[in-house]
Formats: C-alpha cells, sequence, structure tokens
C-alpha cells in the first residue's frame, strides 16, 4: 500500500514523537510511506524571535488562517522546508530510514496558484477583500520525483509549500498538501497523525464517517480540525480509499490507524 | 451611502463607515459587491472575487 503520512504541527512544536517515528519505521518494509508536516506554531513562533509578528485572519466561513505577506513567507519556508524537514529526516535516520526532504516546489511536485484575495472577517465583523499573500490552492501534482524517491528506498518527507506560476513559495496547509499528495501520486491511504484521537461529533469519537457527512458538519468542529476534515474530504474525493484522522501520541499510532482502532476514518 | 444593485436593480445599503475592499451583498438577490472607491460620500462598487478557501498553514 502507499499510504501518506501527514504528522500535525502539535507533534513538530519538539522533536516528533519517538512512538511515531519507531511505527512508521515498523511499517515501511511493507509500504510505501510518504511523510508530509505541518508546522505552523514554530512558524509563529520563529518569526516572532524575528520581529516578525504574525496575523491570523478568519475567513466568513470561520477558517483561520495565517496571512502570509512575503516576509512571512520567507521566514514559513525556512522554518519548514529548513529546520522541520531536517529534524523529521534525522528523526527517521535513527530508526535507520533513508529521508529525503523536499517541498512541492522541488521537482514541480506541488504547483500552486496564488490567491490574488482574500475575503476575511474584520475586527467590526464585516467582510473585506484583502491582497492574497503568498498562499494558494494545489492546481497539479507531479509526482516524478517522489516516485524516484520511492524506488530507491528514500522515504520523502515533504513541506508544504508549493510552487506558484511565478516560481514564488507558497503557502499551502499541511493538512491540504498531504490531501494533494495523497491524491496526486494514488495513494491507498492518508493518514492525520494529531495530538487527538479523531474527529468528535456529538460529543463522541466519529469512527467511520462518509466524505459527505463530514463535510456537512464542519461548522461544528474547530479551525484546526475543520482543516483536516477538509483534506480528508478533499482526499477521498481525489481518490484516496481512505482518509484517518488519528491520535499521533498514543501507541503504534499508525498500525492501528491503518487497522482503524480508535480513530476517525473517512471514505467516500 | 446608498446604491442601486446591477443585478436585479434593488436598492443598494452601503453602511456610512464602509472601508474600501469591504464586501457588501445585496439583501434581494445575495449578489456581492466590493467597495472599490469612496468619494466625497458616494461610493463606487464593483463585483466582488469569487474567492474559495485555502490559505496556508
Amino acid at each position: 500500500m502507499r499510504v501518506v503520512v501527514k504528522i500535525g504541527g502539535s507533534l513538530m512544536k519538539k522533536e516528533p514523537p519517538a512512538g511515531l517515528i519507531q511505527d512508521f519505521a515498523r511499517l515501511a518494509p511493507e509500504h510505501q510511506l510518504i511523510l508530509v508536516h505541518g508546522g505552523g506554531d514554530v512558524v509563529t513562533d520563529y518569526a516572532t524571535r524575528l520581529g516578525k509578528e504574525q496575523r491570523f485572519v478568519v475567513s466568513p466561513e470561520g477558517v483561520r488562517s495565517r496571512y502570509t505577506d512575503k516576509d512571512t513567507a520567507e521566514i514559513y519556508q525556512m522554518v519548514m522546508s529548513g529546520l522541520l524537514a531536517k529534524r523529521l529526516v534525522q528523526a527517521l535516520g535513527r530508526e535507520g530510514l533513508r529521508g529525503v526532504s523536499i517541498s512541492g516546489s522541488d521537482g514541480g511536485l506541488l504547483q500552486g496558484k496564488r490567491k490574488s484575495k482574500l475575503v476575511v472577517v474584520d475586527e467590526r465583523g464585516r467582510k473585506v477583500a484583502i491582497e492574497g499573500g503568498y498562499t494558494g490552492k494545489v492546481q497539479e501534482v507531479d509526482p516524478t520525483l517522489l516516485n524516484v524517491f520511492l524506488e530507491k528506498g528514500y522515504v520523502p518527507v515533504i513541506s508544504p509549500v508549493a510552487r506558484g506560476e511565478a516560481g514564488e513559495p507558497l503557502n499551502i496547509d499541511g493538512d491540504r498538501a498531504a490531501s494533494s499528495v495523497a491524491a496526486g501520486t494514488g495513494a491507498d491511504a492518508v493518514i492525520f497523525a494529531t495530538n487527538v484521537d479523531g474527529l468528535m461529533l456529538d460529543g463522541r469519537l466519529a469512527e467511520r464517517v462518509s466524505a459527505a457527512e463530514a463535510s456537512s458538519r464542519l461548522s461544528a468542529v474547530g479551525y484546526g480540525m475543520q482543516k483536516k476534515v477538509m483534506a480528508a474530504v478533499e482526499a477521498v474525493e481525489g481518490g484516496v480509499d481512505e482518509a484517518i484522522i488519528c491520535s499521533g501520541v498514543r501507541e503504534s499510532p499508525l498500525s492501528r490507524a491503518l487497522a482503524h482502532e480508535g480513530c476517525t476514518v473517512i471514505t467516500p | 451611502m446608498n446604491t442601486s444593485c446591477t443585478e436585479c436593480g434593488a436598492e443598494l445599503a452601503v453602511p456610512n463607515d464602509a472601508i474600501v475592499g469591504e464586501i457588501v451583498s445585496c439583501k434581494d438577490c445575495s449578489t456581492e459587491y466590493e467597495v472599490a472607491e469612496i468619494s466625497n460620500g458616494n461610493v463606487l462598487l464593483k463585483p466582488a472575487e469569487q474567492v474559495g478557501e485555502d490559505w496556508g498553514e
């Protein structure tokens, strides 16, 4: 099976959880594994240290995101593709795996279109159109480079940066980077490993949800989970058999996710 | 500041404290407009661009 594993930003604030990496290593001989990571909080931390306070905006639909101007885009790329990606490669190396980190900019893996405008809700509660900044939507996935790495036994580690039409780096949400990679490379499953067990609906863990139901319940979930659910639905609609949201801090998190134990599985 | 919806002709009320870039919508047909310019109490609107989600990390 080809499986994309997305390690959530909540798990990237320090070293990635050893248990998750060890489980990843146990699965590696039997599956083609691709790692995608987040890390927005670390970006914010380093941006603040560099004197660049981060601005967050909320869409009319309630989706909260970082406003990525040019300076922020540079810091974002530095932290994601430099610090966090290499932490993962080093962690994989400690388990005997040959990780190689790239971003969507490399080899045309993730090509995106920069958003010219964003619509946000301002402090008055009113909708305002602002300059789009350096974020965008993935338009095309070229899996060639990934396939070369996988064929040679490397584990690709992908940072959530896409290449814009003018070659510029684009901040693309880590969860949706994972879904784009999963759908664009013909993955069988995508796992979103985070710091909660899965999607909570009506006070309980939703263990099996259709993409349609998940989409219909978006307004009932918090910011972080919203993006995961949106990404999971996109992956499934893009041809991935299942999208799993699970805790990355429990024992054998990935093996148990693939066995559908104590997590949320979203299917067509 | 009032103007008219170009789609349905209904009166379109723009708040007096509107700013350039603000999105206003027609109460009758829900067509959205962006405030392009405010000058001497007059407002110039343009059709609002459709912008989807996907804003990054």
